[in-house]
Parts: structure tokens; sequence; C-alpha cells
């Protein structure tokens, strides 16, 4: 009698032990695939958006012949955005396109026919409101990462993490070095 | 002798029915795990970026036109319902009937509004917007009178008395702020050719594979807190079984 349940007590132990890895293992899965579909929403905006300065561009540079560091630091940001490979210099060119339209949006503000433009309009609205789904996405994608850094470094997920060698991730942040490194540079080619 | 085997029975029968009570929380609280893991996993999105697929959203709730459902004991208009009705089971209310039904409405946050439908939805609202009791000479209003008659429900026992019952209503009313978990995807029901705005165009609901729509108008952070029982729920559960299994063998075979 005693035997029966002893084995029936180690059998729910070995049925919950074995659901809680099931649960801790989808729960990973659904992380890694929640991170992979955000960081791809987020590449895809990025590409619109640079297609859509390139449109910029092409418009502005008829009105603004003599702003020509503004429209260069604009098609610089763009170029070092389309060579970026790694998630942190995705999001150190993220910043720097950024910070190039905010430039290049206050200098327009000199030239009321370009204000006026039809297609300027258009671009500015659309990129305006690209920028504004990419930081939600942003927002999204660095909220997925962070979930999945602490539920890997948490008891008893940590186990299961260490035994499928599953390793921090990295959020959509610019690097300290890497930003200061690229903000030289982007000054010494303002300067030259 | 008759007696005692008779007791003998009943007790076991009442060890038999703890076994499975025990299962059944054994297993609940694994649910309540699981389903605490997926709020927990997946992030709150702004609705004016949100992605297809299973996307958790929190924002105020906006009637679409003039489509309201009634409440089923109050009559009143509300964009979605969900009712219990109770039976007195020796001195405990014992739920025997539940359901629910909604109508599609938006879900606005400072973002944007996008469109749900509650329908299959699991639903979690705690506040009882209308209630009534009823039994020992006390009638059902016409409205719930209505409603049991429609749905084939007894309420008269014996000697016509109406039984005791107790009915609940839990409603989600425009301007109520919900927390949804659903299935983003194009909405089916647009015609094509239609002039449609940009918020009809997607739609949030049960999806076909992983079936989850969660609605709830309690924020993230009390689901997740109230789901942290699935604990108790598990060794409960495990305990329970475990000694009720020990004393059906004990009464059932050794005695």
């Amino acid at each position: 009698m005693l035997g029966t349940v002893v084995f029936y007590a180690l059998a729910l132990v070995l049925v919950g032990l074995v659901t809680g890895f099931i649960i801790i293992y989808n729960g990973f899965i659904m992380l890694r695939n929640n991170i992979e579909k955000s960081w791809s929403n987020i590449d895809v905006l990025l590409k619109q958006r640079n297609d859509e300065i390139t449109n910029l561009v092409e418009v502005v540079k008829g009105y603004m012949k003599h702003e020509r560091e503004v429209l260069l630091k604009v098609t610089k940001a763009r170029s070092f955005s389309q060579n970026a490979k790694t998630i942190p210099e995705k999001a150190e060119a993220d910043e720097l396109i950024r910070s190039a339209l905010h430039d290049l949006f206050a200098v327009v503000e000199n030239y009321p026919d370009l204000k006026a433009n039809q297609n300027f309009i258009h671009l500015q609205k659309r990129i305006t409101g690209l920028e504004n789904e990419i930081a939600d996405r942003r927002e999204l994608f660095n909220d997925s990462v962070t979930t999945y850094n602490i539920r890997i470094d948490s008891i008893p997920d940590m186990l299961v993490a260490r035994i499928l060698r599953y390793k921090a991730k990295e959020l959509f942040k610019a690097k300290e070095s890497e930003r200061k490194r690229h903000h030289t540079v982007f000054t010494l080619t303002q300067v030259f | 002798m008759a007696t005692d085997d008779g007791t003998r029975l009943e007790i076991l029968f009442y060890f038999i029915i703890g076994f499975f009570l025990g299962l059944y929380w054994f297993y609940r609280g694994f649910y309540m795990l699981r389903l605490k893991r997926l709020i927990e996993n997946i992030p709150t999105s702004k609705i004016r970026s949100i992605a297809m697929g299973l996307v958790e959203v929190y924002g105020e709730v906006v009637p679409r036109g003039n489509n309201f459902v009634r409440g089923p004991f109050s009559g009143r208009k509300c964009l979605y319902y969900k009712y219990e009705i109770d039976r007195l089971h020796e001195a405990k209310w014992v739920t025997t009937r539940r359901g629910s039904k909604g109508t599609i409405f938006y879900i606005r946050d400072e973002t944007g509004s996008v469109l749900v439908d509650p329908k299959g939805a699991e639903s979690h609202l705690k506040d009882v917007g209308f209630g009534y009791t009823v039994g020992d000479g006390k009638q059902p209003p016409e409205f719930i009178k209505d409603f049991l008659v429609r749905n084939k429900i007894k309420y008269k026992g014996a000697l016509g008395r109406t039984m005791p019952m107790r009915f609940s209503e839990y409603c989600i009313n425009p301007g109520d702020k919900i927390y949804l978990l659903g299935n983003a995807g194009d909405n089916p029901f647009i015609r094509k050719g239609c002039a449609q705005s940009n918020e009809e165009g997607i739609i949030i609901r049960r999806g076909r594979g992983d079936k989850i729509c969660y609605l709830s108008k309690t924020p993230e952070r009390k689901i997740i807190k109230g789901l942290e029982d699935y604990k108790s729920h598990i060794v409960g559960g495990a305990i329970l079984s475990i000694i009720c299994l020990l004393l059906i063998i004990f009464f059932g075979f050794i005695l």
C-alpha cells in the first residue's frame, strides 16, 4: 500500500518536473521568436526610412544649395545605416539619422518655398511616421530582449538556459564607445 | 453492517472526489503558470505599431458605431458580457451555467485605435456589474425569467417554488480600460473595394492555431500577481491527491 502511494507521489513529481521543463523551454522559444520577429519589424522600417531619405535629399537639394553640411550629414548617416551589420551599429546609425534629420528639418524652416512643396510635405510626414513606428518597435524589441535576458539569469529558468546554452542578447542601443567614435568622425567630416 | 458499508462507501466516494479534485488543481496550477509566462513574455505594444501575430495591448474601450449587446440579466447595453448562474448546493453556491457574448469594438490608447472581436475570448472580469438572488419566495424579474425560458434553464422546483439561484453579470462598457492578449491579423470582415479607415484594416481576436484571446479589466501587473497562486495549486493539488489516495487505499482495501 505504501509502495503504491510512494510510486504515485514520485510519478507526480516526475510529471511536474517534465511539465515545468516544457513550459520553461516553450517560454524560451516564444521569447526568442518574439525577439527575431520584433527585430525584423524594425529592420523593415529602417530600410523604408533609408529609401525615403534618398527621395527627401533629391527634393531638398534643389532648394538648399547652400546647406551642404546638413545634406552631407544626412547622406553620410544614410550610408552608415546601409552598411551597418550588427544591432549596436544599426542603433548607432538610427541615432545619427535622427540627429541629421532633426538638423535638416530645422534648416528647412528658412526655406518657405520648400516647406510648401507637396513632395516635401508628403516625405516629411512619411518619415516622421516611420520614426514614430521605429521608436515604438525599438521599445518592444528592447522589452523582449530584457525579458529574455532576465529569464536566462533567473531560477529555475537559468537551469534550462544553461542546458540549452542560451546567451544574453543585445539591446537596440548604441554602445557608448561607438557613439563617441562616430560623433567624432561626423564632426570632422563637417569641418573638412 | 449495512450502515457501516454505506458509511464507508460514502467516505470512499468523498475521497475519490478529493483525489480527482487534487489532480485537477495540480493541472490547473500548470495552466496558470503557462498563462502567467505567456502574459509576461509578450511585451505591451502601442496600437499604432502593432505587428501581426500574438499581441498584447492596453487601452480604453470605444464602441463601433451603434453596436452593442444587452446584458442577459440587467438588460443594460454593453460591449461584452460574461454571466454565471449559481445554484445552492449544501449551503454553498456552485456555478452551474456560464456564458459570454460580445460585439466588435475598438480599443484605443494614446497612439491610435484597433478593432477587437471578443468572440471566444477567455475573460477575467472581477467586478459584478449586476447581481441578483432568487429563492425563498423571491421570484426572478421578467428580464431574467425571459432569459431562463429562452435558454431552457430550470428555475422552479417541486410545487412550483423558485429554486435558490444567484445571477451574476460582468460587463465591459465604453470607457473601461482593458488588457487584451490576442492575435492581430487582417480584418476578414472588410469587403474588398470599399473605402475603409486604417484602423479597421486590422482586428485582434482569438487565433486559429494557438486559440489565445484573453480579456481583463485588471492591469497586467495585477493579472500576473493573481496568477502567482499557481504554486499553491500545484503543491496543494499534489498533496490533496496523495492524501486522498492513501485514504482510499486505507478505507477501500484495508478496513
